[in-house]
């Protein structure tokens, strides 16, 4: 048996334990049975709803994210590293282990909840209680990769907040089911509303879970939609807490997890914005699908640039592992390079990547007659087209005619150069002695940067200038695209002076005694 | 052994390790030694391949640790500076946790946790907590629990820390019984007099770079150590317990002071001396003592 697992069982469960569980919520449920409101078995399907995510929600995702967090705080982690337990192990060690005994709970609560069904037209209800399954497996998981994220970011001894990490878990859970817009469509929302007026919790509780949803043209049932996108998530929470313990444990091995979930990121919700856009002037000749696609690759990278600026500030920054990272590019070895490329390089590429599948978009594009005749722009210069050469000349082009179907995507290169600025900066403090508030110390130079600064200049009555600190689409924002990059191969620049500074030591004879 | 090249460590714009370069035998007792934040813990974990350099190469057993590290790991026993124990687990249970968690096999483990617990000396009962154990008897389970699957090596940082008297006696007993069975040890500790007890080498370490790696050489080629004692008092019985003891020769000895030569381990010597009721002044093994290799 894995031994995680049976070290927590053995922690988890005794006999009195065994009993008292299902004796509380027997008396729980008894009440609600007997209150005098509605339908009795409605009052125990939801009575045993709201106990399970109070169990879940309030008392494992605190055992699931403390199993992590009590190894750091006991001191207990580097046995369990040098272990030869395997990271799968490990995960379900923890995961399942030390969350053993609220999950015997929840899995009592979910089994009256679809006894109650029975006594009520209640089959919506009984399939809606595997979303609740998936929620509750979500929050647990969710909880564990959180605790993980922040393990990896422990400078000497510090510990993992609980707390911390359950605070977070219940921001995405409450966020993700109920209020995200992806769930909650105009439909179920009027549905929702009437339930509510009509003082029915189990309509309305139904109503989160009625109706249908688009994705990339394609209308599925929402029910299916929720259950596959909710499967989705902890799949990837599980992959990535299995990463960083594969990490933890040495083990030499790729990241792919983080670029394919930055990828997956950005292609999900693409399906949602996956329509015609064709008020977009410059579209206006271009077949139907490059016109949905557009919008599709432009919100991939901003959700790759989102993640990317997440991935930045909660990955560690280890100068050993940059060190290593450039050696084996130094030794032109591309597996250790790959191994020991840090994440935020990773997510950084993603975000080029995001970018230039947004400008092939907008190249591959036919130009609209109306806005740009590029063989009129180009003249002489016939002989470059249908080469690679011919895109350089089309950006360049734009950048000579405040071409509007270039705007965007050189808005989007001075967010790239801002965004190689902000990493520079990050690992630049991240280089000095007290590297343990380095990014705090960044995130607060980037609120002078974005926030401050621009506000200072609008109040000075000096609006124009705004555009070389934040990121600009206008047209005709050329220059201040140049100060972004500018901005980005000062800071660069600094921070290679920097790094170079601190390294070159002789090496010395080995010494046997 | 241990075979470390060009080992760089930084932390931040802190180097921990500067170029550290050695190579450690098998069988050898190595006492690691240098001023807090000289690099020692470092060291011992990037060995540990629980912390990846920089640059530079670990070997241990031939194997790279950063190419092989779940290999070396089945290796190594290693006791951090700050370990910690499953204190509401049974102390039976937690013994079988780690066999487990090395991967013994079921038949193995009993024998396994039967050997190590023998090996520290740890006494319990069936159904003891881990938490009721003396801090004494918490560092030799949590010892056993790191040579519980009979690592060729032993990284053991500060192990003496915190401990009385007493378990720190026991401590170097046990140290020099691993060392018996053939263990390749490094041990760190600011005691320098204990670590005298049981080291074949000394290392040392200063803000992060090795300043000395040398052999103590207390005991000859053939194993026989050079002794210096002096009593607190004259003693008419001194010479003829002395004489009466198996492998030692005696070079010199009056009722109060003696040099001998030695076949075997001197704390057996000075446990006896102190059993006879002889108030030891002066116990030292000639040649470099490990305070003198430090503080030169």
């Amino acid at each position: 048996m894995n031994p995680e697992l049976l070290r927590n069982l053995r922690l988890e469960f005794s006999l009195p334990r065994l009993i008292a569980m299902p004796v509380i919520l027997a008396v729980v449920f008894a009440l609600v049975w007997f209150m005098e409101m509605g339908e009795a078995a409605e009052r125990l399907y939801i009575g045993a709803l709201v106990v399970l995510y109070v169990i879940v929600l309030l008392w494992g995702v605190r055992k699931s994210a403390g199993s992590l967090a009590g190894e750091l705080a006991n001191n207990t982690w580097d046995a369990q590293r040098l272990s030869a337990m395997s990271a799968g192990e490990l995960l379900l060690g923890k995961l399942v282990g030390a969350a053993s005994y609220p999950l015997y709970g929840a899995a009592i609560c979910l089994c009256t909840a679809f006894v109650a069904t029975f006594a009520f037209d209640g089959a919506s209800s009984r399939q809606a209680l595997l979303i609740h399954l998936m929620i509750s497996a979500l929050a647990l998981a969710f909880a564990f990769l959180v605790a993980a994220v922040l393990m990896t970011r422990r400078m000497g001894r510090t510990g993992v907040s609980v707390t911390l990490c359950q605070i977070i878990t219940l921001l995405l859970i409450l966020y993700l089911p109920f209020v995200s817009p992806l769930f909650v469509s105009e439909e179920m929302g009027r549905e929702a509303q009437t339930a509510f007026e009509q003082g029915s919790p189990l309509l309305w509780l139904s109503s989160l879970f009625g109706g249908n949803a688009t994705w990339y043209g394609v209308e599925i049932s929402a029910f299916i939609f929720r259950l596959l996108t909710l499967s989705s998530l902890l799949f990837w929470a599980i992959l990535g807490a299995i990463h960083i313990l594969r990490v933890e444990l040495q083990y030499r091995s790729i990241g792919w997890s983080l670029a394919a979930f930055m990828l997956f990121c950005m292609v999900y919700f693409g399906g949602l914005v996956y329509l015609d856009f064709a008020w977009i002037t410059h579209l206006a000749d271009a077949p139907s699908i490059i016109r949905k696609f557009y919008p599709v690759t432009l919100q991939g990278f901003m959700v790759a640039l989102v993640l990317a600026y997440l991935v930045m500030f909660l990955a560690p920054k280890s100068e050993n592992e940059l060190q290593r990272f450039l050696a084996a590019i130094g030794s032109r070895d591309p597996r250790g390079a790959a191994v020991d490329a840090p994440p935020w390089l990773v997510a950084v590429a993603v975000v080029f990547l995001a970018f230039l599948a947004h400008v092939v978009l907008v190249a591959v594009s036919p130009p609209a007659q109306s806005v740009l005749n590029l063989d009129e722009l180009l003249g002489n210069f016939d002989y470059i087209s249908n080469t690679p050469l011919d895109l350089v000349v089309q950006v360049v082009s734009a950048v000579v005619s405040n071409q509007s179907a270039w705007t965007l995507p050189l808005g989007l290169f001075g967010f790239c150069g801002l965004l190689l600025r902000d990493l520079a900066l990050l690992l630049l403090l991240n280089l000095g002695r007290n590297s343990g508030r380095a990014d705090l110390t960044a995130l607060v130079y980037l609120m002078v940067l974005y926030l401050v600064l621009p506000g200072l200049l609008y109040a000075l009555n000096s609006p124009s200038s705004v555009a070389y600190l934040l990121p600009s689409v206008r047209i005709g924002a050329f220059d201040a695209i140049a100060v972004h990059w500018l901005q980005a191969m000062l800071v660069t620049g600094l921070f290679v002076w920097r790094w170079r500074q601190i390294r070159a030591v002789p090496h010395a004879p080995i010494a046997t005694a | 052994m241990i075979r470390v090249e060009s080992l760089d460590f930084d932390y931040g714009a802190v180097r921990a390790l500067h170029d550290i370069s050695f190579e450690i035998r098998e069988g050898s007792v190595v006492a690691l030694v240098g001023p807090n934040g000289s690099g020692k813990t470092t060291l011992m974990r990037s060995i540990a391949g629980l912390q990846t350099p920089a640059s530079g190469r670990v070997f241990v057993g031939g194997l790279s640790v950063s190419e092989n590290p779940r290999k070396v790991h089945r290796q190594i026993g290693f006791l951090p500076d700050f370990y910690g124990l499953y204190g509401d687990l049974k102390i039976r249970h937690s013994l079988e946790f780690h066999a487990g968690a090395k991967k013994l096999a079921r038949e193995d483990a009993e024998a396994a946790i039967d050997w190590a617990v023998r090996s520290v000396g740890l006494e319990f009962h069936p159904h003891q907590l881990i938490r009721e154990l003396s801090r004494g008897n918490s560092q030799r389970l949590a010892i056993a629990q790191a040579i519980l699957h009979k690592p060729r090596t032993a990284l053991l940082d500060e192990p003496a820390s915190g401990l009385d008297p007493e378990a720190r006696r026991q401590l170097s007993q046990l140290i020099r019984s691993l060392h018996d069975v053939g263990m390749t040890l490094v041990v760190s500790s600011h005691i320098l007099h204990e670590l005298e007890e049981y080291a074949t080498h000394v290392m040392v370490l200063r803000e992060g770079r090795l300043v000395s790696f040398e052999g103590l050489s207390a005991s000859n080629e053939d194993g026989r150590r050079v002794i210096e004692i002096r009593l607190s008092e004259p003693q008419t019985r001194f010479a003829e317990i002395l004489g009466a003891e198996a492998g030692v020769s005696i070079q010199r000895a009056d009722s109060q002071s003696a040099s001998i030569e030695l076949t075997g381990e001197p704390s057996s010597l000075l446990a006896k001396l102190v059993d006879e009721g002889f108030g030891v002044e002066h116990f030292s093994t000639e040649g470099r003592s490990v305070q003198q290799v430090y503080f030169d």
